[in-house]
């Protein structure tokens, strides 16, 4: 009794599930849901009276039979045929498939989102967000070169659904080059369109440099030489946290409103392979602002952009206005508060054809203590967008920038650029300095919408520099993603 | 012993690679429509992220394809007769079926409002709605190659769907102030002085749009969709056809799914839907400045990158000497996409011969009334016929080189009918044929010689024991084309099971 009622309870249930799943897992075709209500017809293959009245079981060779079939039973085939040389064409083949699945889990991809790969803040415009591409997982490889640089060579995953995108992305660049970071942004088109987005990052750089500060460091009087070392520069190693949440809203469509805050926990420690170029060989630590050791700094920012280009990617006239504000303040034990503004003009106009875009641009940062609080030397300002060597540090910078920019062919386009770049001590004193000055020129790679790579030149008196980078944005974001 | 097992494994992989074992197929009827059309859940919106598409075609692919020395499979979505079944991805029509597909509900019906939107079709369109709420996508022509694309669009739209795709119904049509909502105050569809204007009007979405087919794999989310698209021949033989049409751009953006049906009961049909490029309408404006990610783009790329762009060249650009449809085409022969696209690289020449067959199915009168479409006058519409036919002979000549086209025709007592389909259908000269029977292992029976004609009859041979006839059969063509196979069961009488080619 007992058993005969399990028995009709499992049939009860199998019966309840085959009736509550969807007709198109139970494998049921549009003709057999349609055609139960007249006639059953076998799953497989199944021959009907075709219009010429043919009796059912036709075989192939009788025209006018229609025969419906499941889409794995089309090609009618019980055993693959082999010709001569497949035999070795499959050992190759077998031999071969190791490395042609690890390209194919390399590739597995397609997917991108640009909000999420450029290290920069952007809100889409609203005809962006009216299709976003969802449902993708996705993986591809990213390639940073860079002379006198560790090789950096990882991978980006990428994954969109509706209004949500993330992405995860590892960088390898030897035992003390690494990076991995992930990210979520939301994207609201309606009203307005609206990005919030929270950040996560973790990255040890091995060998960082600091010269002093000012646009002559070793004449500066503020830096603090070890007198027993000849060495100018020294060599740090940085592991850095960081996490960051941001909002932007784009009120008008040329206008974006952005905020964003951050907390950035940074561990600096001496180069041990450096030799005499460890940071405690060069400096006098006791004098160097912040020295060595762990700091853990929140900075908060409200940023304006007036954009009235239609791309982003340079080749389209307008005009660029960025303006920002910040305040940072050190997490006890660290003790340090300042204020970052400062602001970026370009203007992007045609030269003699659509194709070419001349644009200059003036890019102006500065900084100021609060409460005559210290500030550790690695948060100065530096000047990412001067494209020959980043190499100095102070409270303003000003960097004046002149590309000239055509488009080669479809995917392609050049850009040659010269910058100068001066810091100094406040913004008065800008006007006192020399510039340095580097030239350069670019290929920048597209795909139908949006940048795939590029290859750089740079040339300055203090040397040559190739950079080559595939599947990641070039240069550097706003403040938040500096440094 | 090492040696000797090296020379064993040698020996082996030796003898192996010229192995031949025959397909072999059931004793069932060919399949003549695929079941693809379960009731599913909408599946999800598929657009291709260009960033790693690009990564994908230009590194992915190349790597992978150079790893890989195997030949392509056969068409997933072919039956034994070497023949594609009606599907949601192909569905042969002819006579009033097939004008009423052409029509599709007709051009958009006055009055016509532009309801703004990212068009899913053609990039830089205009998307529509008539009176009856039907959505279209309006593309006009180049301001230099007027009658180009409005004209190439309802044509390749009307030939693609002769042949057995589903497309997008593309109409020519005359806009007026007149038929606009308020008389287009915005200007969106016609600019600001202009009272008239010719555009290309495309229905779409038919159905729910769901996005691009994917080029390769299978849309995860469709139940009904069991071949990779790689491996469809309806895919592949985009190829040949976009030579016969001279579609330049065709790419993974030509082909987009639409769910058709209420949410929950629908299925997903397979759409060509960007016709305008055909008939070299493209190449008509090449060298005319253009919009692309990289930014306008004109003149030549190495005249670009050494003048910094400040040649003349490109700015205003002369359209070619010839701006008649097809007329600066290139050959079929010497045709090559922009752009790749996965399931060609798995063309294989059954899938040409395949495409050639339905491109020779179009009927005269079906070629006539589609070249009406394109609203072109009479001599212009008379050459553009000849060239098109002129092409299918290009084709011909192109697929023969490769494949022996052989076709069944019956089965006459213990004679086995076949058709020369070149000799049969185009009136070439016919070539002598080679024959072998092998059994179903493999194992020759017989060599024989099928002497030239448009028909020829081949004795069956009955011997006890053998059920499983093989057929192989190759055209006396330079250069030697590959073989095709008719598979025979001799039991209870002889009947054709399946053919390759």
């Amino acid at each position: 009794m007992k058993r005969g009622r399990s028995l009709l309870l499992v049939a009860w249930v199998l019966f309840g599930t085959w009736f509550g799943v969807p007709s198109s897992a139970r494998g049921e075709t549009r003709g057999e849901r349609e055609g139960s209500r007249g006639q059953a017809q076998p799953p497989a293959a199944d021959t009907s009276a075709g219009p010429d009245g043919k009796p059912e079981g036709a075989t192939a060779s009788e025209p006018g039979a229609e025969v419906q079939t499941r889409p794995e039973d089309v090609p009618g085939i019980e055993r693959g045929g082999r010709e001569a040389g497949d035999l070795s064409r499959e050992l190759a083949g077998g031999l071969l498939w190791l490395p042609r699945q690890t390209v194919e889990l390399l590739f597995f991809a397609s997917g991108n989102a640009a909000g999420l790969i450029d290290d920069e803040q952007v809100i889409p415009r609203v005809e962006d967000t009216l299709n976003p591409p969802k449902g993708e997982v996705r993986v591809f490889p990213t390639l940073f070169v860079e002379t006198a640089g560790p090789l950096s060579v990882g991978m980006r995953m990428l994954a969109r659904a509706d209004n949500f995108g993330s992405t995860v992305r590892f960088g390898f660049g030897g035992r003390r080059e690494l990076v991995a970071e992930s990210r979520l942004r939301a994207t609201l088109a309606e009203p307005r369109p609206i990005v919030l987005g929270i950040e996560l990052l973790h990255d040890v750089r091995g060998s960082r440099g600091y010269l002093g500060v000012g646009q002559e460091p070793t004449s500066d009087p503020r830096n603090i030489f070890r007198t027993d070392s000849t060495e100018r520069e020294g060599k740090y190693e940085e592991i850095r946290e960081r996490f960051i949440t941001s909002i932007g809203v784009r009120p008008l469509e040329d206008l974006e409103l952005l905020l964003s805050s951050s907390i950035t926990s940074r561990h600096l420690l001496d180069a041990d392979d450096a030799e005499e170029q460890r940071l405690s060989r060069v400096f006098d630590l006791e004098q160097l602002p912040g020295g060595l050791g762990l700091r853990r700094i929140t900075y908060n920012e409200v940023g304006l952009r007036v954009d009235t280009r239609k791309g982003r990617n340079g080749a389209h006239p307008g005009i660029q206005l960025e303006t920002y504000l910040g305040h940072a303040l050190g997490i006890p034990p660290t003790e340090t508060s300042f204020i970052r503004s400062g602001g970026r003009i370009a203007t992007y106009f045609e030269v003699y054809k659509r194709s070419n875009i001349l644009s200059p641009r003036l890019v102006l940062d500065t900084m100021r203590p609060l409460d005559n609080a210290s500030i550790p030397f690695n948060e100065l300002t530096r000047q990412p967008d001067f494209r020959g060597f980043d190499s100095r540090r102070d409270f303003s910078s000003l960097v004046a920038s002149l590309d000239y920019r055509w488009t080669v062919m479809r995917y392609l386009a050049a850009r040659l650029f010269a910058d100068a770049a001066i810091v100094a001590p406040d913004l008065p004193g800008l006007r006192h300095e020399t510039p340095r000055f580097a030239a350069g020129s670019a290929l920048d790679f597209f795909t139908r919408s949006g940048s795939l790579g590029s290859v750089t030149t740079v040339f300055s008196p203090e040397g040559f520099k190739l950079t080559l980078s595939f599947g990641v944005a070039g240069g550097f974001g706003d403040r938040q993603h500096r440094d | 012993m090492r040696r000797a097992f090296l020379a064993f494994a040698l020996l082996w992989a030796g003898s192996g690679c010229s192995l031949y074992l025959p397909t072999r197929f059931a004793d069932r009827p060919p399949a003549t429509r695929v079941a693809d059309d379960a009731p599913i859940p909408l599946p999800q919106h598929h657009e291709l992220l260009e960033t790693v598409r690009w990564s994908d075609i230009y590194l992915r692919r190349p790597l992978v394809r150079a790893l890989d020395p195997e030949r392509p499979p056969r068409a997933g979505d072919v039956n034994s007769i070497d023949e594609v079944p009606a599907s949601s991805w192909f569905q042969p029509l002819t006579g009033e079926e097939l004008s009423d597909a052409w029509w599709g509900g007709g051009p958009p019906e006055p009055p016509i409002e532009a309801i703004g939107g990212k068009p899913d079709v053609i990039s830089g369109a205009i998307r529509v709605k008539d009176s009856r709420g039907v959505i279209y996508e309006l593309e006009g022509d180049p301001a230099k190659a007027p009658n180009s694309r409005t004209s190439a669009g309802p044509i390749t739209a009307r030939l693609i769907r002769a042949i057995g795709y589903r497309t997008a119904p593309a109409h020519r049509i005359a806009i007026t102030r007149e038929d606009l909502v308020d008389g287009d105050p915005k200007n969106r569809v016609l600019r600001r002085g202009q009272e008239r204007r010719v555009m290309m009007a495309t229905r779409w979405p038919l159905g729910t749009d769901i996005g691009v087919t994917p080029p390769r794999g299978l849309r995860a989310d469709d139940a009904n969709d069991r071949v990779p698209h790689e491996h469809r021949r309806t895919l592949r033989a985009l190829q040949p056809i976009a030579a016969w049409l001279d579609i330049s751009g065709i790419s993974a953006h030509c082909m987009r799914d639409a769910y058709v049906g209420p949410p929950g009961d629908g299925y997903v049909q397979h759409f060509y839907v960007r016709s305008s490029p055909g008939l070299g309408s493209a190449r008509l404006v090449a060298g005319q400045p253009y919009e692309s990610a990289a930014g306008v783009v004109a003149g030549s790329p190495l005249v670009n990158l050494f003048t910094l762009g400040l040649s003349s060249r490109g700015i205003d650009s002369k359209t070619p000497s010839d701006t008649r449809l097809l007329a600066s085409s290139p050959s079929v022969e010497s045709f090559t996409a922009s752009t790749p696209y996965e399931p060609f690289d798995e063309v294989r020449p059954d899938d040409v011969y395949w495409a050639l067959k339905r491109v020779a199915s179009i009927s005269d009168e079906s070629l006539t009334r589609a070249v009406q479409a394109g609203g072109q006058p009479l001599a212009e519409q008379q050459r553009m016929i000849a060239t098109l036919k002129q092409r299918v002979l290009d084709l011909a000549a192109l697929t023969l080189t490769a494949v022996t086209a052989i076709e069944f025709e019956s089965i006459d007592k213990d004679r086995l009918i076949l058709q020369d389909f070149a000799s049969y259908r185009f009136g070439d000269q016919p070539v002598p044929h080679d024959v072998w029977l092998y059994d179903a292992r493999g194992h020759l029976l017989s060599r024989s010689l099928l002497p030239p004609g448009p028909r020829a009859a081949l004795a069956i041979p009955r011997v006890i024991g053998l059920d499983y006839l093989v057929v192989r059969v190759r055209a006396r063509r330079t250069p030697m084309p590959r073989a095709a196979e008719l598979h025979l069961r001799l039991h209870p009488s002889p009947h054709l099971v399946g053919i390759l080619h």
